[in-house]
């Protein structure tokens, strides 16, 4: 029998691993999970719990006694970020304007979570459709960081980071456009991957802005999160969108090491712009990858500015068209801050979007000159850690700043280029609230990354630390 | 249009255009639309700006010229 606080507290990986060789039932990790679920339900971290997950696990322990393990995840409770359709379940993305919407679909990550052997627990809370970076959501309750629970937790997916962090699953998923995958994995504690667009299926995904949305694990490690991914890339038929690459051994390719590995630093830029503990946890995070062999460089991508302007018009104008209809039908069932979003973003100028979508082919161009001299480039997620919850300006450097666009500042970049990027935890600033270090690659090049902060995970033991509310 | 014209749009303005392009806005929310608006234009019509110089490059979005096509046809055109 295992206890209940070393279920809470143990990555995915091991609890996969302990299922796999009879050590663990899954009836226990989701027993374990679900009352830590009920007991951290002032999180506001789930929008529904399934209470049927406990069926579902005693299936999946029979399975094991028997002998048959469904897959890598077999008997392993995830959580899904509720824009995500699971059929015969609520998906309200985090909305009135869908508080009654039964799914009548799976999504194609939800197929292959089961395919694998995972257990969904439940549906996480978000921003209302994803649109915004605070998960300040008036409909189900603001999502709560369970590391100061009078802060926000990041966005949009921050009811996955908080449930992750707080020990009610052991993997999550989330949807990241501008870095809503990124942003709660890093202001929580935990890792997240943006994965390529065109690596992982949006089929069964609500949208936010189609040209950069895509779907990314959530989880304690980087181990956890190749296991993860693992199971959800590839291509699909439902997701034109999905590029026929194959799929890299990602968990294979974590203990390849860093050495020899060129790490990039853009001037003017990674280390630019940012509360001073998150300087100093970029620069710690650098210099353990260069003490593990990794050559650092300087490089340059000369038209970097302009990208959060580039990104504030493709993300408003997409959701915008998306929500055209609803809007009008439904004025009054969205959130101010969302509503207050889709109206402006049928206000900017077509040309102007057009122009930012060229903006993006040029920021590409000048990334992909950038990887000839580098492997992985690295700034921070976001240039501050954890705001007091429904604070709309944030403090950098002295000034305060419009929150949703100092929170776009670094995650902006792969969102833009349809690069790769994980989150990896950095450390702690002077409050003890999580920093996120980023790794930005290559198209496809997910393993670098996921080896860039499985190297950062083997020298440090930020990714192991836990909240208060995980202290059981 | 300036930056300077753009950096002040009044709720009258947006009244305006949310008219043209059929948007219902009530007057308090037009207010909050300018507020927003009246920031974010300035940058954007900067990238806009920076963007004429670049002549030739095609937006991000693309089709899959393959998607579509027969298999033997899409077979041909691999080869």
């Amino acid at each position: 029998m295992t206890s209940r606080s070393e279920i809470l507290t143990m990555e995915l990986h091991t609890a996969a691993e302990r299922v796999s060789n009879g050590e663990v039932s899954p009836v226990e990790l989701v027993g374990a999970c679900l009352e830590q679920a009920a007991a951290t339900a002032d999180t506001n971290a789930y929008i529904s719990v399934f209470d049927d997950a406990r069926e579902v696990a005693e299936a999946s322990a029979a399975m094991i006694r028997a002998g048959y393990r469904i897959g890598p995840l077999h008997g392993v409770p995830i959580a899904l970020k509720d824009n995500i359709n699971v059929a015969g379940k609520l998906t309200t993305a985090g909305s009135a304007v869908l508080k009654d919407n039964i799914s009548t679909i799976d999504a194609t990550v939800v197929e292959r979570l089961r395919s694998a052997g995972a257990i969904i627990i439940g549906k996480t809370n978000l921003h209302e459709f994803a649109w915004g970076g605070t998960s300040a959501n008036v409909t189900f309750g603001f999502v709560k960081n369970p590391w100061d629970m009078t802060r926000m937790p990041g966005g949009s997916s921050g009811g996955s980071g908080v449930a992750v962090a707080a020990g009610t699953c052991f993997g999550a998923l989330g949807t990241d456009t501008g870095g809503s995958v990124r942003l709660p994995s890093a202001l929580n504690g935990i890792t997240g991957v943006r994965p390529t667009i065109g690596r992982v299926s949006n089929a069964g995904v609500i949208p936010l802005a189609w040209s950069m949305d895509t779907v990314g694990p959530m989880a304690r490690s980087a181990r956890d999160c190749a296991l993860l991914l693992g199971v959800l890339a590839g291509h699909d038929p439902r997701d034109p969108g999905t590029a026929d690459v194959g799929v890299d051994d990602y968990v294979g390719g974590l203990d390849s090491g860093v050495d020899g590995i060129r790490v990039g630093l853009i001037e003017g830029y990674s280390l630019y712009h940012m509360q001073s503990a998150v300087e100093q946890a970029v620069r710690g995070a650098v210099d353990v990858l260069e003490g593990l062999g990794a050559v650092v460089k300087q490089v340059s991508i000369p038209d970097i500015e302009g990208n959060i302007s580039a990104q504030l018009t493709v993300e408003s104008v997409e959701p915008s068209t998306y929500h055209q209809r609803s809007l009008r039908a439904s004025r009054d069932d969205y959130a101010d801050d969302v509503r207050l979003l889709l109206q402006v973003g049928e206000l900017i100028p077509a040309v102007h979007y057009v122009q930012a979508q060229r903006y993006r082919a040029l920021l590409r161009q000048q990334m992909l000159a950038a990887y000839r001299d580098v492997d992985v480039i690295v700034c921070p997620t976001l240039p501050f850690t954890a705001t007091p919850l429904g604070e709309t300006l944030v403090n950098i450097d002295g000034a305060d700043e419009d929150m949703l666009s100092a929170i776009m500042q670094f995650t902006g970049l792969p969102s833009l280029t349809g690069l790769p990027a994980v989150t990896a935890p950095g450390g702690f600033d002077e409050h003890r609230l999580p920093i996120g270090v980023q790794f930005i690659g290559r198209p496809f090049a997910e393993a670098t990354l996921l080896a860039c902060a499985a190297a950062l995970q083997s020298a440090t033991d930020h990714h192991l630390q836990h909240p208060p509310v995980l202290a059981v | 249009m300036s930056a300077t014209r753009s950096s002040q749009l009044s709720v009258a303005d947006i009244m305006a255009t949310a008219a043209l392009i059929d948007l219902p806005l009530s007057e308090a929310d037009a207010e909050e639309v300018a507020e927003l608006l009246s920031a974010w234009m300035p940058p954007a019509i900067a990238l806009s700006t920076r963007m004429q110089s670049v002549q030739e490059l095609m937006p991000a979005s693309l089709f899959d010229p393959t998607v579509g096509m027969a298999p033997d046809e899409t077979t041909a055109a691999a080869g």
